[in-house]
């Protein structure tokens, strides 16, 4: 295909385009010599800490990543680099107002529905395209080749034509209207209008004006859609797309922030927006690129009051405090750094494999890496039940770790030993390893800990309690799901959990789970990107 | 006296003579140092897992058996300082001290049998354990979880006066003392020996000194005990917080009051520090101008931040003072919690200078961890030293020890002096090691770039502190 594209030299560097209001922007041509002498530089300059990820070339930005040997997932030593142009702040912006009010804001719902579903058809159509991207994407993802393959495959499904009337309409739904509707234009709704104290005293001092009575007047509502800055994070693939989506869903003019480790399956998905609707309003109000998070250089501007109506941030605590500090006077949607648990009863131990089982899917939700996926179980058991639940649960992994295998870092691997070391000395450990290297385990810890120090990934500790209900204190906000088992046990504590702050409290097993129209972070998320204007 | 404890305790006179040998001359045999080193170090091995459970559960745990090499110590039995902080909240919460001596037992090498009838706070659990002769630090991190280091009288003779064997000479060595001064301290190290050098330091050393401490009059967080044991030694001394700090209150800052007796307690605390803050800089400056008109030499000692936040009060106030040449500021802590209020070493030098007249060659810092005896001092390189007494480890990120003669990774220590509890510690610090000589002319190990590793809780006075910024 013609045009430009995400393509990698001969020496293997691949050069990924950014989209920036539109248009496609490709990267200069950076040899891998030249890229490999500047790495070696920082490297050289650097005392510690992780390698350095991204050096400024020319007018580009190259990230490295280590490629995984994806049987072991241990690092081969090879590094796969990719070229991105960086591109400046205000070419992004989007300033004329009117312009946006003429075009993009007035577009028909159904526009965007036939959008998104050329998307989805041309999601594929280049099969070698895609079959390249989904190579370049395992080489170095963290997560397992089952994962990787599962994320991609969701793309298609969620730029289902479906997905996105179902979204808008519930999440934008309001007096029992669908949400369309009040994206398309002014709604009339059914409330009875009451006037202000003044019109009270207007009418007790005043001879009547012609036509002006509350009585008369008609209330309308309308989600004008927003220019969107979202800074997406590198957990999943499904991020970057999720926001986009959410974007496109809203009508709204976007800059999508692509994360470092994940910004291969963002970009091709701006290409493909560039090279089927080039001229569309959705994709010339459309930005998809990478820099690097915090670049103050990039991002001040991007940060002034007016510049954006929304600023969308997933990410860690570091992250989020620090956009909500530098963006103070824009809203801000933020996807706070959140985990899971699960709180699974003594009748667990009627089946075990079967709660086992559900327990290690809620777990394992993309490697354990999502912020629903459970960390903790809170079981109902005395020591005994809760290593023989333990080794259940290690069996369970074990099996994951054959067809799946994840990749404990080597940081990950030191946080399980400082842990044996230190905050779990008192712990019973249950492991999977090999070559003195941990590929999974489980903790019956007998006591409190501090939830940072979980390395999040294919670790779960176990908890025993004597009642699910001592289980409760320990659920706060920062908990997003807690699944339950028995489906009895879930409806007696359903609401007690949820007043404690949990977002999600679904049957142990089906934490993952989600549909069109489901709440995130306990928001509407739509409702959150539009304004609600009235007339 | 146990067998233990005699073997130790002359291994320590070994290597504290040792240490004042390398403090004056800038080097040592190295070869015989870390044998001295490697002695201690296994006989403490040996002693705690005899007596210590916490740490025979680790060995049993990674299958290290009672006769064990350093090396195999160094990969398999160093704990994170969180052992020192292993006990179930409630405990405190529920005022049970009960469990709280028996949690320390888990981590120390003889029963603890302090009594606790009717102790009310932690503050009182602290107070009887004391008289008991268990002399416990306690650390707050920003969780408001308090470790607690307990020392027998003898570890805790090691805390408050092994750093006066060396550090004194050190610092002269680099420079921070005059001519007339260096020659009497080394001609006396070397007349005296460890024990007596240390006494007449104690006795001698600073009398001729005003002792300005930024910190607490009381209480056994670590920082504060340094400016506390400083504080005997100097001739006159003033507090810019004349009270106890209360392991009661930093909890109840941190984590929030109980009940209404801490709330009292910490709007009683708050009171006195934050809200009269103002108050408390004027009375220490009249303390200074006092020194000053006296013509005394001034040692200042606190927490950078406080030391700047200090500095920067007297010079918005037009308040700068010259204080007697041969003045001396001597801080520790790091920044911590304050990371954001750092700032360079120059800039803070310039202020030092600006606002109290001690030139840059008087400033000096130490570094060192509350489970620690030993305090590595930084010499006018920039460069902390670790003295030939204690055994430094560098972890990867897969805690795995790195060697090498100048690494970067996770600070470890092996503390020879911990006598009575677990001393081998992973830190939370990342450090660049360098081995063979620092340009200030110091032979040994050197640490620098210090940082946080990367999820590791800030500790210390910093974390106690950062609670208390109103």
């Amino acid at each position: 295909m013609n045009g430009p594209t995400i393509a990698a030299d001969r020496d293997g560097v691949i050069a990924v385009p950014a989209l920036v209001r539109g248009t496609l922007v490709t990267p200069p041509a950076i040899g891998k010599g030249e890229i490999e002498a500047a790495f070696a530089a920082v490297d050289r300059e650097q005392t510690g800490g992780d390698p350095k990820t991204r050096v400024r070339l020319h007018e580009a930005w190259v990230l490295r990543e280590p490629v995984l040997d994806r049987a072991s997932m241990r690092a081969t030593g090879a590094w796969q680099y990719q070229v991105m142009p960086a591109v400046t702040p205000l070419e992004v912006i989007e300033d004329d107002l009117d312009a946006l009010a003429a075009g993009l804001y007035e577009l028909e719902f159904a526009e965007v529905v036939r959008y998104v579903e050329g998307l989805q058809q041309a999601y594929g159509d280049d099969a070698d395209l895609l079959q390249q991207v989904k190579a370049w994407v395992r080489a170095t993802s963290e997560a397992p080749d089952p994962y990787v393959d599962a994320g991609l495959a969701m793309f298609p499904v969620m730029l289902a034509a479906s997905v996105a009337e179902t979204m808008v309409d519930t999440d934008l739904a309001t007096w029992e209207i669908p949400g369309r509707r009040f994206l398309d234009g002014w709604v009339e709704v059914p409330g009875t209008v009451y006037p202000a104290p003044v019109h009270m005293i207007h009418a007790q001092h005043l001879p009547p004006i012609a036509g002006y009575d509350a009585a008369d007047a008609t209330p309308r509502l309308r989600a004008l859609p927003t220019r969107q800055l979202h800074i997406t994070a590198g957990n999943s693939p499904l991020v970057p797309l999720a926001s986009l989506l959410r974007a496109l869903w809203t009508k709204s003019a976007a800059t999508i922030k692509l994360p470092y480790g994940a910004t291969l399956a963002g970009a091709y998905l701006a290409l493909l927006a560039a090279r089927t609707f080039p001229d569309h309003p959705l994709t010339r109000h459309l930005s998809v690129l990478y820099w690097p998070g915090g670049d103050e250089q990039f991002e001040a501007p991007l940060f002034l009051p007016g510049r954006y109506d929304r600023i969308v941030v997933w990410g860690a605590p570091g992250s989020v405090l620090s956009v909500r500090e530098r963006a103070a006077f824009t809203k801000t949607v933020t996807f706070n750094p959140r985990y899971g648990v699960s709180l699974i009863g003594r009748e667990a131990f009627d089946d075990l494999p079967q709660a086992v089982g559900r327990a290690v899917c809620d777990t394992l939700i993309q490697s354990q890496k999502a912020c629903i996926a459970s960390q903790i179980h809170y079981l109902e058991a005395d020591q005994a039940g809760a290593e023989r639940y333990a080794a259940a649960l290690r069996d369970e992994l074990g099996r994951w770790d054959g067809f799946a295998p994840a990749a404990l870092s080597r940081s990950q691997q030191g946080q399980i030993r400082r842990m044996k070391r230190g905050s779990f000395l008192g712990a019973t450990w249950f492991e999977n390893r090999a070559g003195g290297e941990y590929h999974s385990a489980v903790a019956v810890m007998p006591q409190e800990f501090n939830i940072t120090e979980h390395p999040m990934c294919r670790l779960i500790v176990v908890r025993p309690v004597a009642s699910l209900e001592d289980a409760l204190r320990f659920l706060h906000p920062g908990v997003a799901t807690a699944g339950v088992y028995p489906e009895p046990r879930r409806r007696e504590l359903a609401v007690r959990i949820g007043a404690r702050g949990v977002s999600n409290v679904p049957p142990l097993g089906q934490a993952g789970y989600t549909y069109p129209g489901m709440p995130h972070d306990g928001m509407l998320v739509l409702s959150e990107l539009v304004d609600w204007k009235t007339s | 006296m146990s067998d233990h404890h005699a073997e130790i305790r002359t291994i320590h006179l070994q290597l504290t003579t040792l240490a004042m040998r390398w403090a004056m001359s800038g080097s040592v045999n190295e070869d015989y140092a870390r044998e001295l080193r490697f002695a201690a170090i296994r006989a403490n091995h040996r002693h705690y897992w005899d007596n210590i459970p916490i740490y025979r559960r680790l060995a049993d745990q990674a299958e290290v058996p009672r006769e064990a090499d350093t090396a195999q110590i160094a990969a398999e039995m160093m704990s994170t300082d969180h052992i020192f902080k292993s006990y179930p909240q409630e405990y405190l919460d529920n005022h049970d001290y009960g469990a709280m001596n028996r949690w320390l037992r888990q981590v120390y090498d003889r029963p603890v049998n302090a009594d606790v009838a009717g102790a009310a706070s932690i503050d009182d659990w602290l107070g009887r354990l004391n008289a008991a002769a268990i002399h416990t630090v306690f650390s707050s991190g920003t969780s408001g979880h308090i470790s607690f280091v307990p020392r027998d009288a003898y570890t805790w003779s090691q805390l408050t006066g092994l750093g006066v064997s060396y550090i004194p000479l050190f610092q002269m060595r680099q420079g921070a003392a005059r001519s007339w001064e260096r020659a009497a301290s080394r001609a006396a190290a070397r007349m005296l020996g460890p024990d007596g050098f240390g006494e007449f330091f104690r006795r001698r050393g600073l009398r001729g000194f005003d002792g300005i401490f930024l910190s607490f009059s009381g209480g056994t967080q670590g920082t504060q005990v340094v400016g506390q044991t400083l504080a005997r030694m100097v001739g006159r001394a003033t507090f810019l917080f004349d009270l106890d700090l209360s392991a009661t209150v930093v909890r109840a800052l941190v984590r929030g009051p109980a009940d209404e007796r801490e709330r009292r307690l910490s709007d009683a605390f708050l009171e006195a520090t934050v809200r009269r803050r103002a108050d408390n800089f004027r009375r220490v400056l009249a303390a200074l101008r006092e020194s000053a008109a006296a013509r005394r030499r001034t040692l200042v000692f606190g927490a950078p931040f406080m030391i700047k936040e200090f500095c920067e009060w007297l010079v918005a106030e037009g308040d700068e003072i010259a204080l007697r040449p041969g003045s001396m500021l001597s801080h520790g802590g790091g920044w911590k919690s304050f990371e954001g209020d750092r700032i360079d070493e120059p800039a803070f030098l310039a202020l030092v200078e600006q606002s109290l007249g001690i030139r840059p060659e008087r400033v000096t810092e130490g570094y060192s961890m509350t489970e620690a005896q030993v305090v590595f001092p930084r010499c006018r390189e920039g460069r902390f030293h670790v003295p030939p007494i204690t055994e430094t480890v560098i972890f990867d990120e897969a805690l795995e020890p790195l060697t090498g003669d100048d690494i970067y990774g996770g600070l470890g220590f092996l503390d020879p002096y911990a006598a009575c509890y677990p001393g081998f510690i992973i830190t939370g610090d990342n450090v660049r090691r360098r081995s063979g000589g620092c340009p200030c002319g110091m032979s040994g190990v050197t640490i620098s770039d210090i940082g946080r590793a990367t999820g590791r809780e800030v500790k210390g006075c910093g974390g106690i502190m950062a609670a208390m910024q109103g």
